[in-house]
């Protein structure tokens, strides 16, 4: 089992990325379970035809923390790929982060990897690292690497910066490895020089660039990934060639 | 306001249940908490401190470690700790707001060990569960890190599960040590209560463990499916009771199966005596009573949780103060066993008679004399005498 953290500024497109990576690994032939780790729980929409699954926390509220079972939170959406969504507070109160590790516990609990036994687990995690619960994913025993999702535009650049920076500062603690940047083009002038540029500033290498296409809105008009929708498109071919490359880097690391 | 509780003071908590564990080994603990756990444990849960010389810490968390996750602060005081003391292992023990902050203690506690050498462990206990919890977690840890697999040794056996909380200052424990050894086995290790690095590291030589508690079924468990060392679990209390307790080791030394120590169906169910505790000692006071004094109907209510396949059928689960109240007072029972503080719990015209068993992880060193002789024959007596 591969797992893998995905990461980086909110509104980059780290849901549409990973889960057309999780639709494209899964037709590779490899069992996948995505889990979404943002308190506005859309990580999985367009694996689950538009719609939003119930959350790790919305069960927990509604059904106690005792009496929830697996098939409670996990979801089976677009070929076999297994859906979990963390889920958080009512904005403005709770604590988002201690929900995310509130939600981690209880799938280990229930033993979610022990009994769908994924070949990949994707989690896909809220922008940036602004606490401890954010930092789950990539502590031991959770996610082994991490990609972080970024633009040339300068916020994007900047958080993809304080997140290597945050893996870096955990090197002792046998945490997941920075396995490299994406590239989600935004058509910002100098883009691949800027994004290059960033990753060799963070010691690592940008693993694939992905082009700014409207394939993706109009899946995304659909509640489908690019993958789902238009299988046969230059930009399905895209997320499978990043999944190959992927699986590439964390071959090489292994 | 249903599980509140207003006689009973709350039960000892995982966090002294880890650092019990950590007592015996020259180990520097650091509690990361602001004084209120590790006074909890060295004050109420841990009946050896004073006058020790374990050295168990307080990392002094404040408001702005808590905010800013300042965890180089708590490194560098273990840094400072570790020259000084020179111990063999250190270990991060988390309580309430390091789990509320999402403080990653193993991770800490990877780079402690990176940045100083010394084998180091954390654990992510809250102080939202009960000690035996934290006793399994604690013995487990250690026996990832430092014992391998090894040959078996014929006719030695580990005692596990024992710790403080439910063996008090030992006296119990000791009886059942001397009894072991009369019955000819050699003991390896009893864990996590007087034992050494040196028995923790033979503990996989053992031919048979012998879990003594809840914590000790959990650990047992660990050890049956990480080095295949088959398991009894249960307390020979009672004469007759105690004698078949060896006749159940010797079985599972023939078979190499695990057993537990439980009564059959007809001795079971509600009504009559009622013995409120920890499951394992609850089981084996349920067996004495049955096989010595001929009593029927026992029933044991776990306050500490149940395991499941610890449990007869109609053993209870009393999660609260208000359910322990309500089933002392059900009327059902002829005599109740349980700790001191739960006498206050009985309502005017419960005729029930009561039995004091005092539990460490309920009364302390308030009641701590309170308990028992328990193991084999000495049950018996005092038995009859109340």
């Amino acid at each position: 089992m591969i797992k893998i953290a995905v990461y980086g500024k909110g509104g980059i497109g780290k849901s549409t990325t990973t889960s057309n990576l999780s639709a494209a690994f899964s037709k590779m032939g490899y069992r996948v379970m995505q889990i979404g780790c943002d308190p506005k729980s859309d990580s999985t929409k367009n694996l689950m035809k538009g719609v939003k699954i119930p959350t790790v926390l919305d069960q927990i509220r509604e059904k106690g923390t005792d009496n929830i079972k697996l098939e409670d939170i996990v979801f089976e959406g677009y070929n076999g790929v297994l859906c979990v969504e963390a889920g958080g507070p009512t904005p403005g109160i709770g604590c988002a982060g201690r929900g995310i590790i509130t939600a981690f516990e209880k799938l280990e609990e229930l033993g979610a990897y022990e009994t769908y036994k994924p070949d990949i687990v994707l989690y896909d995690v809220l922008g940036d690292v602004v606490c401890g619960g954010f930092a789950m994913p990539i502590r031991g025993g959770y996610a082994d690497y991490v990609f972080i999702v970024t633009s040339g535009e300068m916020m994007a650049l900047f958080a993809a910066t304080n997140i290597s920076h945050a893996i870096q500062n955990f090197g002792n603690r046998g945490y997941a490895k920075l396995a490299g940047f994406i590239q989600n083009s935004r058509n910002v002038e100098n883009e691949d020089e800027l994004v290059a540029k960033a990753a060799s500033e963070n010691e690592t290498t940008v693993v694939k660039i992905i082009p700014r296409d409207g394939a993706v809105w109009t899946a995304e008009q659909q509640g489908k990934t690019v993958v789902e929708a238009l299988p046969e498109s230059d930009m399905a071919g895209e997320y499978k060639n990043l999944a190959e490359k992927m699986l590439e880097v964390m071959k090489d690391g292994m | 306001m249903a599980v509140l509780s207003v006689y009973l003071s709350p039960f000892a908590p995982d966090y002294s249940g880890v650092s019990t564990v950590m007592f015996d080994l020259n180990t520097v603990t650091a509690m990361h908490d602001a004084s209120g756990c590790t006074g909890n444990y060295t004050g109420y849960d841990e009946p050896r401190w004073y006058g020790s010389k374990s050295p168990i810490f307080c990392s002094g968390l404040r408001e702005i470690d808590a905010i800013l996750g300042d965890d180089e602060k708590l490194i560098r005081k273990m840094l400072q700790a570790a020259e000084d003391l020179k111990p063999d292992l250190m270990s991060l023990v988390g309580s309430p707001v390091p789990m509320v902050i999402g403080s990653d203690m193993q991770g800490i506690a990877e780079e402690l060990q990176a940045r100083s050498g010394i084998p180091s462990l954390g654990f992510d206990t809250t102080g939202t569960a009960y000690y035996d919890k934290g006793v399994a977690m604690a013995t487990i840890a250690l026996l990832k890190k430092f014992t391998k697999k090894q040959e078996m040794i014929s006719g030695t056996v580990n005692i596990l599960g024992a710790n403080p909380l439910d063996f008090g200052k030992g006296k119990n424990l000791e009886v059942l040590r001397n009894k072991i050894k009369e019955a000819g086995y050699g003991i390896t290790a009893c864990l996590s209560m007087g034992y050494n690095m040196d028995a923790l590291q033979k503990a996989s030589s053992a031919q048979v463990n012998l879990a003594v508690s809840r914590a000790g079924y959990l650990i047992a468990e660990y050890m049956y499916k990480t080095y295949g060392i088959p398991y009894l679990c249960g307390i020979p209390v009672g004469e007759k009771a105690g004698a078949g307790y060896f006749e159940l080791l010797e079985e599972v030394i023939r078979t190499g199966e695990n057993r537990i120590q439980r009564s059959t169906a007809e001795e079971k169910g509600e009504g009559e005596v009622l013995i409120i505790g920890e499951q394992v000692q609850s089981n084996a006071l349920r067996e004495a009573l049955v096989t010595d004094f001929g009593e029927t109907k026992v029933t044991v209510a776990c306050i500490f949780g149940k395991e499941a396949a610890l449990s007869s059928e109609g053993d209870l689960s009393l999660e609260s103060e208000r359910e322990i109240t309500n089933e002392i007072n059900s009327g059902k029972y002829r005599m109740i066993i349980a700790d001191p503080f739960m006498e206050q719990l009985m309502e005017e015209g419960n005729k029930s008679v009561f039995l004091k068993n005092a539990l460490y992880a309920v009364s302390s060193k308030v009641c701590g004399d309170e308990t028992p002789d328990m193991i084999g024959a000495d049950f018996n007596t005092w038995y009859k005498a109340k």
